[in-house]
């Protein structure tokens, strides 16, 4: 019942906290708090189950005329997708209280988060392919209405964008689900794997593995899939900022691990070369793009392009350091790229600016949020010690591992870059000289700031105590490899 | 009522017949109390629908109206029938439930002629032999021509009718044609008789059986609007009253689809007759040309038409693969499309209705005045542009499937694509209902009478139904199709 619980529990309180919050905003608040933080204890009281090389397994009958059950599993490799997903689901509701306040339609945002969170989780924790798919595009349809109703600039253009590329990769991806069940007469992960794996590299299995592939690139933001994501990420609303950039994008590397290179491990393998050469252009050029952008939240959108190089890179060495290095990627990136975003809500909240031409000087103004982008960015940008360059690390030693010496240089001489453009970041809100009065500006409200500081523990402490959650992947990453 | 006409077309039927005869009575002694015939013309369709919910439960039926079965008139109820007349009567109840709040003038002539045209369709599924299923569809088609030109004070209606009348007729003598020509090969014009008479490999090699076939779907084609036989379609179906066009979007052009699925898997058996690969090249002509089109249009009913000739398509694309699953799928796809293309056109209806207009540009932001219209709307649409864990999901997984299983990845690519295309024009449509600003118009628009949201909010609960549980219906049609390919 647990892991039914997690991902049913928001989506059946939906229509409620649209009432509730419709008649009165505080209470549905509160229950909107409470229904996602529900997902997020479950996922941490099964953490002993887990860590202690356990798996919570759960099965409930269903369709069956196509033999599909409603089963349900939180494994090593699901683990670390689910504690992220359901503790920024429930940071980013606490942060839209106060974010979102001066916002009309209050009541649909919060059912539309809710649905959004329960689509994220089922995506992470069914076990077939029909269920995975329909979840897959349950996470597109509130987050499409949250982009397109309360996002900034050209938001109905940007939503249509958004939906359209990720749609069109998910029917590439259906293709390759249709065409596995019609080979296989399954859709169970349990009865799908033994007879995919033995098709080996055959050109069948291939082309399934490339469908497979797009699908989960288009969501992972790959070069040349990525043009969607700086619009969207950019002009959503900040907390769905926060949820796109640090936990949406990440289903797409849990689609990668679990379907393709879990199903179709040597078809994936004879396309590795390819796909490593996509994760190079999509580090460096997310990279090169993130540097020249003059708003905090473009730069952090192009900032997560280049991060998803690195963790496709980390995957696709096929080392299991390398992929140990990419799920803890995953973890580190998804928290300081959430902070990140938050922390440039509290510029859009407080100052109603994101230009870093016109900000400057507010480092002794707004000391939590200069924390917050500092160890966001020096975590991402792989220094030690904080989270990023553990898993950077890892990553880059995988890929020596398996002899890609020459892309793993240029990685190496990414991070400078990362590195670059974050400095220059950081330069241009806190340290210059304003560009206007900054008189009565404040750090950010307290329920805000409550949220950036949860993330920068996280952030400092993933960086040296991350051996019991790095444990859990490197099993996770030894039984994909 | 049996007894007096001493003929028995079965129960559902003699019911609908009886509700057709006998309602412009009521209509005409209704002149004072104008309610009197919509009550008359819903309680009689609940009937039924009962009836023939009862009736699926124990088919098959067979009644003869006279001796050698040969020769006979007869009235030939399996399991396909009553699924579509279960669908025909179900749609034609909700059409007539809205059409309480939407048609405001001359419902004594309206509802006589709805009634009749249910029992048209109804008819055609029930008949045994080919003369009735002629008259039957006849009675169809020409009330269907009447309806579209309902408001007859607008010439856009009136050409559409004329145009209609003109295409369906050249399509019905087709159908005409090909029968006679069926009656001279096999002497006979029993419809089990029939398909026992073709299958054999002497008549499949007579060049004559390959001009009834092609004649058939010819005819065939131009009730379901199969490309090219399509272009009466966009225009006939929005200058119809909404709920008459959520019966001619949802049903009526089903019924061609029916005659094919019946005559081309019992009469021309796909393994002797190979009309596969050409029905395929139909279907994805169909869907192309149906989804580019709905991509360019402005008016909301147009481009809600030229999406059912998209799905008539998808439908025709399971038919051509002719497998088990792609029956499943293509006899799926029948009562999904019929249900969430009344929904469009009703929700649609109820925006026309409170606003008059049809334009898209004008409708801009109508769902924040109509919250409950609008949501339904949305979940037609997204259930139409293959959103999973709703229905047309379920049905359209199916057809992929089996052109994947049949070895057409072509044609499974064909299809995707154009889900894709329709996604765009759906999610459009929604965008401008719920995103963009109120016009001048939009803003004036309240929410529709609660009578026209029940049949709305029905369809939308079946759609999450299916959506999410669709284990009974894909068995129902698995069965049905397992009847249909011996």
């Amino acid at each position: 019942m647990l892991l039914l619980a997690s991902i049913f529990i928001q989506m059946l309180a939906t229509p409620f906290i649209y009432l509730l919050t419709r008649a009165r905003r505080r209470v549905g608040e509160v229950a909107s708090a409470v229904a996602s933080l529900i997902p997020f204890l479950i996922v941490l009281s099964l953490f002993p189950v887990v860590y202690g090389g356990g798996r919570v397994w759960e099965s409930y009958p269903w369709i069956s005329s196509l033999g599909l059950h409603l089963s349900l599993l939180l494994d090593e490799l699901s683990y670390p997708f689910a504690l992220l997903i359901s503790l920024m689901g429930f940071l980013a509701t606490i942060y839209s209280m106060k974010y979102m306040e001066r916002e009309h339609g209050y009541e649909s945002y919060m059912a539309l988060l809710m649905l959004f969170g329960s689509g994220m989780m089922g995506v992470i924790l069914v076990q077939n392919l029909f269920l995975f798919y329909i979840f897959w595009e349950l996470m597109l349809v509130p987050s499409y209405f949250l982009i397109a109703y309360w996002g900034t600039g050209k938001p109905r253009v940007i939503g249509f964008k958004y939906f359209i590329f990720t749609h069109a990769g998910a029917l590439a991806m259906l293709l390759g689900i249709i065409w596995i069940f019609t080979i296989t007469g399954a859709l169970e992960f349990s009865e799908v794997a033994g007879a995919t794996r033995a098709m080996g590299a055959s050109s069948t299995a291939i082309v399934i593995a490339s469908l497979l592939f797009v699908g989960a690139a288009v969501k992972m933001a790959v070069f040349p899939f990525h043009t969607w994501l700086p619009d969207a990420h950019a002009e959503a609303p900040t907390p769905i900022s926060v949820l796109l950039s640090g936990v949406m994008i990440k289903t797409g590397v849990y689609a990668l691990a679990r379907i393709v290179m879990g199903f179709l491990p040597q078809a994936f393998s004879a396309i590795s070369s390819a796909v490593a050469l996509l994760a190079v252009a999509t580090m460096v050029w997310g990279g090169l793009m993130a540097m020249v952008q003059s708003d905090v939240k473009r730069l952090l959108a192009y900032s997560s392009v280049s991060q998803m190089g690195y963790i496709l890179f980390g995957l696709v060495a096929l080392a299991p350091v390398g992929v140990a290095g990419s799920l803890f990627h995953v973890l580190n990136h998804g928290f300081a790229k959430g902070m990140l975003f938050m922390g440039a809500g509290v510029l859009i909240h407080e100052l109603n600016e994101r230009d870093l031409g016109k900000l400057g000087g507010l480092a002794s103004r707004m000391p939590i949020t200069a924390m917050a982008f500092l160890l966001g960015g020096l975590s991402i940008a792989g220094t030690p010690p904080l989270g990023g360059f553990a898993s950077e690390w890892m990553i880059f030693s995988g890929a020596m591992e398996s002899g890609m010496p020459l892309y793993t240089a240029i990685a190496i001489v990414a991070t400078a870059i990362t590195a670059g453009y974050y400095l220059r970041m950081m330069r241009a809100i806190f340290f210059l000289k304003p560009k206007r009065n900054l008189d009565g500006v404040g750090d950010a409200p307290p329920t805000m700031a409550a949220t950036i500081s949860a993330l920068l523990a996280l952030v400092v402490i993933l960086g040296f105590l991350n051996y019991p959650i790095t444990s859990i992947i490197s099993r996770a990453a030894a039984s994909i490899i | 009522m049996a007894g007096i006409l001493s003929i028995d077309f079965s129960q559902t039927l003699n019911i609908l017949i009886f509700l057709t005869l006998t309602s412009p009575l009521v209509a005409v002694a209704s002149r004072r109390a104008p309610r009197a015939v919509e009550v008359y013309a819903i309680v009689g369709l609940a009937a039924a629908l009962a009836s023939s919910l009862i009736q699926a439960a124990s088919t098959p039926v067979v009644i003869l109206f006279s001796n050698p079965p040969e020769s006979s008139a007869q009235i030939f109820v399996d399991s396909l029938s009553s699924y579509m007349a279960v669908i025909y009567i179900f749609v034609g109840l909700l059409s007539a439930l809205f059409s309480v709040g939407y048609i405001e003038e001359r419902k004594r002539g309206f509802y006589p002629l709805l009634l009749a045209m249910i029992t048209g369709l109804v008819g055609v599924v029930f008949s045994g032999d080919l003369a009735s299923f002629f008259v039957f569809w006849e009675l169809m088609s020409l009330t269907a021509y009447v309806l579209v030109a309902f408001f007859y004070d607008r010439w856009e209606a009136v050409e559409a009718s004329f145009k209609y009348l003109i295409m369906s007729s050249a399509g019905t003598a087709s159908i005409l044609l090909s029968f006679s020509l069926l009656y001279g090969i096999t002497g006979t014009l029993s419809i089990p008789a029939i398909a026992e008479a073709l299958r054999n490999e002497m008549l499949a090699g007579n060049s004559w059986t390959y001009v009834a076939l092609a004649l058939l779907i010819a005819g065939l084609g131009v009730n379901a609007a199969m490309a090219p036989f399509h272009s009466w379609l966009p225009d006939a179906h929005p200058a119809a009253p909404s709920p008459i066009s959520a019966m001619l979007s949802g049903v009526v052009i089903k019924t061609g689809i029916y005659g094919m699925f019946r005559f081309l898997s019992g009469f021309f058996p796909p393994q002797l007759y190979n009309w596969q690969l050409g029905l395929l090249l139909f279907a994805a002509l169909t869907m192309t040309v149906g989804n580019v089109m709905a991509l360019l249009q402005d008016d909301i009913k147009r481009l809600l038409a030229f999406s059912s000739i998209a799905h008539i398509g998808y439908i025709v694309l399971g038919l051509g693969v002719a497998t088990l699953q792609g029956f499943t799928g293509g006899i799926l796809h029948i009562l999904n499309h019929a249900s969430m293309k009344a929904l469009l056109f009703l929700a649609a209806g109820a925006f026309i209705h409170s606003v008059n207009t049809r334009s898209l540009e004008e409708l801009s932001g109508i769902g924040r005045r109509m919250p409950i219209t609008g949501v339904a709307f949305s979940i037609g649409a997204f259930s139409l542009a293959g959103l999973p864990g709703l229905n047309a999901f379920v049905s359209e997984f199916q057809i992929i499937a089996s052109a994947v299983d049949a070895g057409l990845i072509v044609f499974a690519v064909i299809m995707i694509l154009n889900v894709l295309l329709g996604a765009s024009y759906y999610l459009r449509v929604i965008q401008i209902i719920f995103l963009k600003p109120m016009t001048s118009v939009s803003e004036k628009a309240h929410e529709a009478p609660i009578v026209m949201l029940i049949p709305l909010i029905i369809l939308s609960i079946l759609a999450v139904v299916i959506g999410v549980q669709p284990d009974p219906f894909l068995s129902i049609a698995r069965e049905i199709a397992e009847t249909l390919l011996p």
